[in-house]
């Protein structure tokens, strides 16, 4: 009777002993499923932290062009083509007239006609564009390239295509170009406030 | 026995409350970092509400430049030869325009000034800050031509505003086939938005 009990019990603590293993394996295995969770929710995080952040550089890098520029290049334009209408004092002649005699070699007002022109195209841009900038009347005609005047302030280095440059150009009659090229310090041209 | 396991459910209750904790500081920590991530992104959204209310105002104000240097009444007339194709105005219609500020108000909403000046050459003596008036030496002795003011105290205006500039050739016809031209600048000045909340355009 007790040898049966005894067989019994340790039937029973085998079963036990069994269980406990399997007990064991399966709590191994949830911490095994819950530490890949954590480490998937760990990716997720950085994966969402990495969309924010180059949403953000997205935003930044996609700002709309700045008018301001435009607007600039406009100004520039229309100064170049006052200056081509502006009356000089010599002989009421246009800037533009002026241009097409130092062309033809003719001379103005007992002087050079190129001269001239140079010195008072000089005075306008003095008083007109506050940066530097750079003015030129060109011919371009076949076979003929001529640089018939230019007028340059450069005072922070060349005005050309590496520096924020407004362009505006201007064909007179037989082929003669004038170019001018603004290269302002840039800051905001509107001017708000009373 | 019955206190080693005790002491499995008071080490067990530890590790749980550890873990508590640690899963607090996490939280706390996410919500300081998108709590710090929202704050940014709104100052963000604000800094880029601001910047595109003044573009509107630039805006605004170029459209109004373009139109009132093509307006008919101050543009020069083909007797003014080649310069007439241009960004011509004729001081004489300037003279006669400044005089009709109703005209402004009529035509262009949300304008806030509108004032033409001689550039080059420059206002030199007496001329020097002084209003365009008729007279026998118009238009020599003097500065500018004031051709728009908003009234202040008119419930906007008094606030800032944008102002944008262009130049502009200005001719005189000196006789029927004498004219001259000088260089000129026009200023449109509309009212910021945000100063006074006023709307539209021309």
């Amino acid at each position: 009777m007790i040898g049966a009990q005894d067989a019994g019990r340790g039937a029973g603590s085998a079963r036990r002993g069994e269980g406990g293993r399997e007990l064991r394996a399966r709590g191994r295995e949830r911490g095994r499923e819950k530490r890949a969770q954590e480490e998937m929710l760990g990716f997720a995080f950085v994966i969402v932290l990495v969309i924010i952040i180059g949403f953000v550089i997205l935003m930044l890098t996609l700002r709309g062009p700045s008018s301001p520029l435009e607007r600039e290049n406009t100004r520039v334009n229309s100064l170049l083509n006052s200056i081509t209408h502006f009356t000089t004092s010599c002989d009421k002649e246009s800037v533009q007239q002026l241009i097409i005699a130092c062309r033809n070699g003719e001379s103005s007002c007992g002087e050079d006609s190129c001269a001239f022109v140079k010195g008072e195209v000089t005075k306008i841009l003095g008083q007109t564009l506050a940066g530097d900038f750079r003015f030129s009347a060109e011919v371009t005609a076949e076979g003929e390239e001529q640089v018939l005047l230019e007028i340059k302030k450069e005072e922070n280095g060349e005005c050309s295509g590496k520096r924020t440059s407004f362009v505006a150009s201007s064909v007179l009659p037989r082929r003669t170009i004038i170019k001018l090229v603004s290269c302002p310090e840039m800051s905001a041209s509107a001017d708000s406030g009373e | 026995m019955h206190t080693n396991i005790l002491r499995n459910q008071i080490r067990k209750s530890k590790k749980g409350q550890v873990k508590m904790i640690e899963t607090i500081l996490v939280l706390l920590a996410l919500v300081f970092f998108f709590g710090i991530i929202i704050i940014f992104y709104s100052r963000f959204q604000l800094f880029e509400v601001q910047r595109l209310a003044q573009e509107v105002d630039e805006e605004r104000a170029s459209s109004l430049l373009g139109k009132i240097s093509g307006m008919p009444e101050l543009k020069c007339s083909v007797s003014f030869g080649s310069a007439s194709g241009t960004d011509c105005i004729d001081s004489y219609k300037l003279l006669a325009l400044s005089k009709q500020q109703a005209k402004f108000e009529e035509e262009f909403e949300g304008l806030s000034e509108v004032r033409v000046e001689r550039v080059y050459p420059p206002p030199s003596g007496a001329g020097i800050g002084q209003a365009c008036e008729f007279g026998n030496d118009y238009p020599e002795n003097c500065a500018y031509w004031q051709l728009y003011t908003r009234a202040r105290g008119a419930g906007q205006g008094a606030g800032s505003r944008t102002s944008l500039d262009s130049f502009v050739t200005l001719c005189t016809q000196r006789s029927s086939v004498l004219y001259e031209c000088e260089i000129g600048r026009i200023v449109v000045g509309v009212p910021d938005r945000g100063a006074t909340g006023a709307g539209g355009g021309a």
